[in-house]
């Protein structure tokens, strides 16, 4: 008896064995914070990741803040610069902890993007939470310009930056997982952040006529968030500046107020409440109709209530023409029209995309004043 | 140990409907999401096909005798409890690989899945060797647990939840629904007759946990309707599927949540239909301890389960059996050989 | 061993020889090595006559004051002589409360032993028991093990008398019972049986009794060793009696319909049935407000958590759940653990096993030298098994979370299995991480559930589920608290008569 228990006893100690080798452990591990994916100039894939290094002997000042390195792969497609990645980095890439993917404009604009995509979705064990961002330029050199400026994290950094964007309104939602719903599914496009390093194109002369790169200003953080990319069926076909994003997430999301020039003054908007759409399919061309309501607040000056409404109305209205142009829909609209088919096959049929690329939408505005 | 193959219905009908609830979701979520955003309509047809499993019930059959004497002892019962024995072993298999799957692809990655079937049918094994009352016991603490759980599961996902995503509301329609609910309400109507065979009283309590059960799993694949919209070109494998159901856009603590609630309710799952396989057993052969049914059924399935052949398709192709064989087991049970008292 | 010459001996009756009697007391309880027992004669009257007793055991006073003066100073008065001189010294002279007759030397040797003296007259074929017991025994004090707030701070003792004493102090009920009952075939050992009679279920007093009564052993030498000889489950690690120091806890046992046993020398009751609920609650948890008791409950269970599952939590989530922490943390982890040589498994047990080896040497180490075992518990703990990259420091934050959160559980017993099962789990989070974690929780589950404690489900009344009190976790006021505990054989038996009592009752049901 005391011999089965005692060779039990063993093979249990046996098993223990699984979770004891240095590749299983957290610090046998590289954990990538961003992954980026060019195009280059020779048609190879470039995938390049960041992850940050631990372990190297500290001096007192340097205590707590982390070290991060950059590697890249390159391959005839995405699996094979992956793998080469793989095979060059000293630890296993893990990349459950991804935080932002970045990929090109060049090659977001290409059809191999959503293939991409999907192989990402299909075969890596990845974080679908992390940020898909459109670089403007090369996304590897936006890449190794990521530093923990104020902080000592990139993660947190990357998600903190991210999130307060999104706050300011002027880039938008879009996780890898969103992208790829959005892609995949038939309710409409996505949007993602655009990015750039500072100085990578022409400066603008408003702010909220500019998109990434070409903020005019200054400053040691090199990487600029502003503006969104417009996607069409996994294929990038279009910028928003920053102010038009802003307009957009008056209709995504009723949110915190984002600081905006209209009539002249900088205001505080947001919308109150809900939306109310109404979609009338009966005609051979869609027919939407947008009400809402506007909350502003000014703290300083008088507000030209005819001239904001009038000037978002038109800034809305200009936005829509410029994505029905692009025939994509990052409104939503097609979310809530196809609640009047009975099935996919109905809604399908319908061809939103072409249909809303004619549809007459008009917006309703109400504004209220709030805190005066 | 003596081994307990009957229970109070109160705990039975919690433990059974739980079974019903997670099988049923993991059915529709992942072997099988062919109704797409629609699938909590197959789910609701289902509950309502599954109905005539309660015919037993209805006949008024077993109203002093508990357990497995429930069932009549000539031919029909015996018979019945055959159907349900092969149907139960069948699921086991099925969900035992199922879940070790979802195991495999969250955290052990280097594991096969037969290596982590094996740990699930033990633990399955040894509270079935306990009795129905320890069975009871943890599906009364599960309860409380899982409602806690899945209640801050949502709660960390309602940002993501767009409420257009299950439209249009017939999904890729009536065909695919169809054949969702026939899945469902198969897998259902085992169920409830596995807890008609396992309460030892009160078995007109089976009725009022069908529409709880039902219910909350439409509930349940609802939500998850809203949280990941139809893809039609998306790959339908299980893996796909379960990426789909544990990680998708999730933060990862809520994607654990999810994990720990499926490998919970999987335990449960397994442990719930080995105890029906190993009560119709004992049903079919009086003579053979409990807890001999309970180590003979184990063994079955983990023949069954670690022999390749309880896959995604082969989970397919035998669900789509379940319906008509339950309500012959049903049908079976119901019937009251001359001479014989109710 | 040769086999005990004088067992025959004891069960002769007591002769109207005295010195025949002396002879057999002398051979029962080997004298002359046998230094301590005093036989002193005397004469009444010229009749002999003898007291037997145990110096130490019984005391000296008494005897002298009211057995042998009365005796010697009255013996003149009457001519009586064998069973009636005795019954004249029983119903005229002794000064003594406590008098039993007695026929068999092994009752007259039992009392002796046990510290009364026993009185022989030649001539009679009896012999009196008289209660003389003065031995040294520890007085009442505070609670060592069960300390509390707010509430009685008394401890039973060892004396059997006093604990029962101090049960009956606070129960002055008639319904309160003590049965007598002796466990231990060579040297018995005397064990108080207590409970309510038509609160407590017949069934339960009588099995409590039989398996009380089934001891075989030849001793018991304290309520421990007799609780693992009448438990349902022995091999498990989970106690199914609860043990307490307090006769608070033991009353408030009483009413609730549970039985409480005392065994002479041990400063314990020993309660049944309970559930793993009883074991762990605390006794101030009732007489604090409702809220604090809330609050103290909900912090204690999350330490009974702690204690059992923050280990393979740590191993689980950070060997192959790391998705689940943030980066930022996550980092930290890595960079702390880096300059580590050993896997997180080998990290955890070996400050397991020091936290084991600290508590063992704590318990053992001479109150002198106490200082220095913190010294040496910092030293291994702390800083220098960090310096020297054996253990990561959060490890040491796991660790000592974890003990805190096992001596935040009352119950001694429980806390002690949830250690050695904490380990079990810390195996199946190093081999399977949260899945391995998860089928443990299952099989606990399952087993605790399978379990019962003198015919009560353990997990009882939540699962399987019987009406109860709103005091399983939280302690709902008292007001709202009307029935009994379901293990009480009267359901209205000490309701609370106030507006939280249940509806429909009158309040002259009982």
């Amino acid at each position: 008896m005391m011999r089965r228990m005692l060779a039990a006893a063993l093979m249990l100690g046996a098993a223990l064995l699984s979770a004891c080798s240095a590749a299983g452990q957290v610090e046998g591990q590289a954990f990538v914070v961003s992954l980026a994916i060019d195009r280059a100039a020779d048609g190879r894939t470039v995938v390049s990741a960041q992850f940050p290094s631990y372990g190297a002997q500290k001096t007192q000042s340097e205590k707590g803040k982390s070290d991060y390195l950059v590697s890249s792969g390159t391959g005839d497609t995405f699996e094979e610069a992956l793998y080469t990645l793989g095979a060059v980095v000293p630890r296993a890439l893990n990349l459950t902890q991804i935080k932002s993917l970045l990929v090109s404009e060049a090659l977001a604009s290409s059809p191999a993007f959503a293939d991409i995509l999907r192989t990402i979705k299909l075969a890596c064990r990845i974080n679908g939470d992390a940020v898909l961002v459109v670089v403007r330029g090369e996304a590897g050199a936006f890449l190794a310009a990521q530093k923990p400026l104020i902080g000592l994290r990139l993660s947190d950094t990357l998600v903190t930056e991210t999130d307060r964007y999104e706050r300011l309104g002027t880039i938008p939602r879009c996780t890898l997982s969103g992208a790829f719903y959005a892609i995949h599914s038939f309710y409409g496009d996505p949007v993602a952040p655009l990015a750039a390093l500072a100085g990578s194109g022409a400066a603008a002369e408003e702010p909220q006529d500019a998109a990434a790169g070409s903020l005019p200003r200054t400053g040691e953080n090199r990487d600029e968030y502003f503006g969104a990319a417009l996607f069409r069926g996994g294929e990038m076909v279009g910028r928003l500046t920053g102010g038009e994003m802003q307009l957009l997430w008056l209709i995504l999301s009723g949110r915190a107020r984002m600081t905006m020039e209209l009539a002249g003054a900088m205001l505080e908007v947001g919308r109150i409440g809900g939306l109310q759409v109404r979609i009338d399919l009966s005609g051979e061309a869609p027919r939407i109709d947008v009400t809402f309501e506007v909350g502003v607040e000014n703290m300083h000056e008088n507000v030209d209530e005819e001239g904001v409404l009038r000037e978002m109305t038109d800034g809305l209205g200009r936005l829509t023409s410029l994505c029905q142009s692009l025939a994509v829909d990052p409104f939503g609209y097609g979310r809530r029209a196809a609640a009047q088919f009975p099935t996919v096959g109905d809604w399908l049929e319908y061809d939103w995309r072409a249909r809303f690329a004619r549809a007459a939408v008009n917006y309703h505005l109400t504004l209220r004043r709030i805190n005066v | 140990m003596k081994t307990e193959l009957s229970g109070q219905m109160r705990g039975v009908s919690l433990l059974g409907g739980s079974a019903i609830v997670l099988r049923v979701f993991s059915l529709v979520a992942i072997d099988a999401p062919e109704a797409w955003s629609a699938s909590w309509l197959s789910v609701l047809l289902g509950g309502l096909l599954a109905a005539p499993a309660l015919l037993p019930v209805l006949c008024g059959r077993g109203r002093a005798v508990p357990g497995a004497r429930r069932m009549p002892a000539a031919w029909p019962g015996r018979a019945a409890c055959a159907l349900l024995g092969v149907m139960s072993l069948c699921d086991a298999a099925f969900s035992a690989r199922l879940f070790a799957a979802l195991v495999g692809y969250v955290a052990l990655t280097d594991h096969s899945v037969t290596a982590l079937a094996a740990p699930l049918l033990a633990c399955a094994l040894l509270a079935c060797l306990m009795g129905v009352g320890a069975l009871n016991a943890s599906a009364v603490i599960w309860r409380r647990a899982a409602l806690a759980l899945a209640v801050l599961t949502a709660l960390l996902q309602l940002r993501e939840m767009e409420p257009g995503w299950i439209m249009p509301i017939l999904g890729p329609g009536w065909p695919q629904i169809a054949r969702g609910a026939l899945r469902a309400a198969g897998l259902t109507a085992h169920m409830l007759l596995g807890m008609y065979l396992l309460a030892g009283d009160e078995p007109g309590r089976l009725a009022a946990t069908l529409p709880k059960a039902i219910a909350l799993c439409a509930g349940a694949v609802l939500l998850f309707g809203l949280l990941i919209p139809a893809m039609p070109d998306a790959p339908a494998s299980r893996l796909f599927r379960i990426e789909l159901l544990a990680d998708s856009g999730r933060n990862g603590f809520a994607t654990e949540l999810i994990y720990v609630l499926m490998i919970f309710g999987g335990t449960l799952l397994v442990s719930f239909e080995l105890m029906t396989a190993a009560a119709a057993l004992h049903a079919v052969a009086p003579r053979l301890p409990a807890a001999a049914c309970v180590a003979m059924c184990a063994a079955a399935l983990a023949a069954l389960a670690f022999s390749g052949q309880s896959g995604q398709a082969q989970a397919l192709r035998a669900t789509a059996l379940f319906y008509p064989m339950s309500l012959a087991a049903a049908a079976l049970a119901s019937v009251q050989p001359k001479g014989e008292a109710a | 061993m040769p086999e005990k010459p004088d067992k025959a001996l004891l069960r002769n009756r007591v002769r109207r020889n005295l010195a025949e009697n002396l002879a057999m007391i002398r051979t029962v309880m080997n004298m002359p090595p046998n230094g301590d027992v005093v036989l002193r004669e005397f004469r009444l009257k010229g009749i002999a006559a003898c007291v037997v007793f145990l110096d130490g055991m019984a005391g000296r006073d008494t005897i002298d004051e009211f057995i042998l003066r009365p005796c010697l100073q009255r013996a003149g008065e009457t001519g009586a002589e064998g069973e009636t001189l005795l019954d004249w010294l029983m119903q005229d002279v002794l000064e003594i409360n406590g008098i039993q007759p007695v026929c068999l030397l092994g009752e007259l040797v039992e009392a002796v032993l046990s510290g009364s003296a026993a009185l022989l007259v030649d001539g009679a074929d009896r012999a009196l028991a008289l209660e003389t017991r003065a031995y040294e025994k520890r007085s009442v004090e505070r609670t060592q093990s069960e300390s509390v707030v707010q509430g009685p701070q008394e401890a039973f003792v060892e004396n059997l008398k006093t604990n029962v004493t101090l049960v009956r102090r606070i129960v002055r009920s008639e319904q309160l019972v003590n049965e007598s009952l002796k466990v231990g075939r060579r040297v018995p050992t005397q064990v108080a049986m207590l409970y309510m009679k038509g609160v407590a279920r017949e069934e339960t007093v009588a099995l409590v009794r039989r398996r009380v009564n089934a001891v075989e052993a030849a001793l018991c030498p304290g309520s421990g060793y007799l609780q693992q000889m009448i438990e349902d489950h022995p091999y498990s690690m989970f106690p199914q009696m609860l043990q307490t120091e307090r006769p608070d806890r033991a009353a408030a046992s009483l009413c609730d319909g549970q039985v409480a046993l005392f065994v002479d020398g041990s400063p314990y009751a020993l309660i049944a049935p309970v559930s793993l609920f009883h074991l762990l609650h605390a006794s101030d948890d009732t007489f604090m407000r409702w809220q604090y008791g809330t609050f103290l409950r909900v912090i204690r269970m999350i330490g009974a958590l702690i204690s059992l599952f923050l280990p393979a939590l740590y191993v689980a989530i950070t060997t192959y759940h790391t998705h689940m922490i943030p980066l930022s943390l996550l980092t930290s982890i890595a960079e702390t653990r880096a300059r580590v040589p050993f896997p997180v498994i080998v990290e955890i047990l070996f400050m397991e096993a020091s936290f084991y080896l600290l508590n063992e040497a704590g318990t053992r180490i001479p109150n002198q030298l106490g200082s220095a075992l913190g010294i040496v518990g910092a030293l291994i703990l702390g800083q220098a098994a960090v310096e020297a990259s054996i253990i990561s420091p959060i490890l040491i934050i796991v660790v000592a979370l974890t003990g805190l959160g096992s001596y935040s559980i009352p119950d001694y017993g429980v806390s002690m299995g949830m250690q050695l099962l904490r380990l079990a789990f810390v195996v199946m989070a190093a081999v399977w991480g949260l899945y391995g974690v998860c089928l443990g929780i299952w099989l606990l589950c399952a087993y605790l559930g399978w379990m019962t404690s003198f015919g009560a489900p353990y997990l009882a009344p939540v699962a399987p589920r019987r009406p109860h009190n709103a005091d399983i976790l939280a302690r709902w006021p008292m007001s709202a608290q009307g029935r009994s505990l379901f293990l009480a054989s009267r359901r209205d038996w000490l309701k609370n008569r106030t507006r939280g009592a249940r509806k429909g009752r009158s309040a002259d049901e009982d």
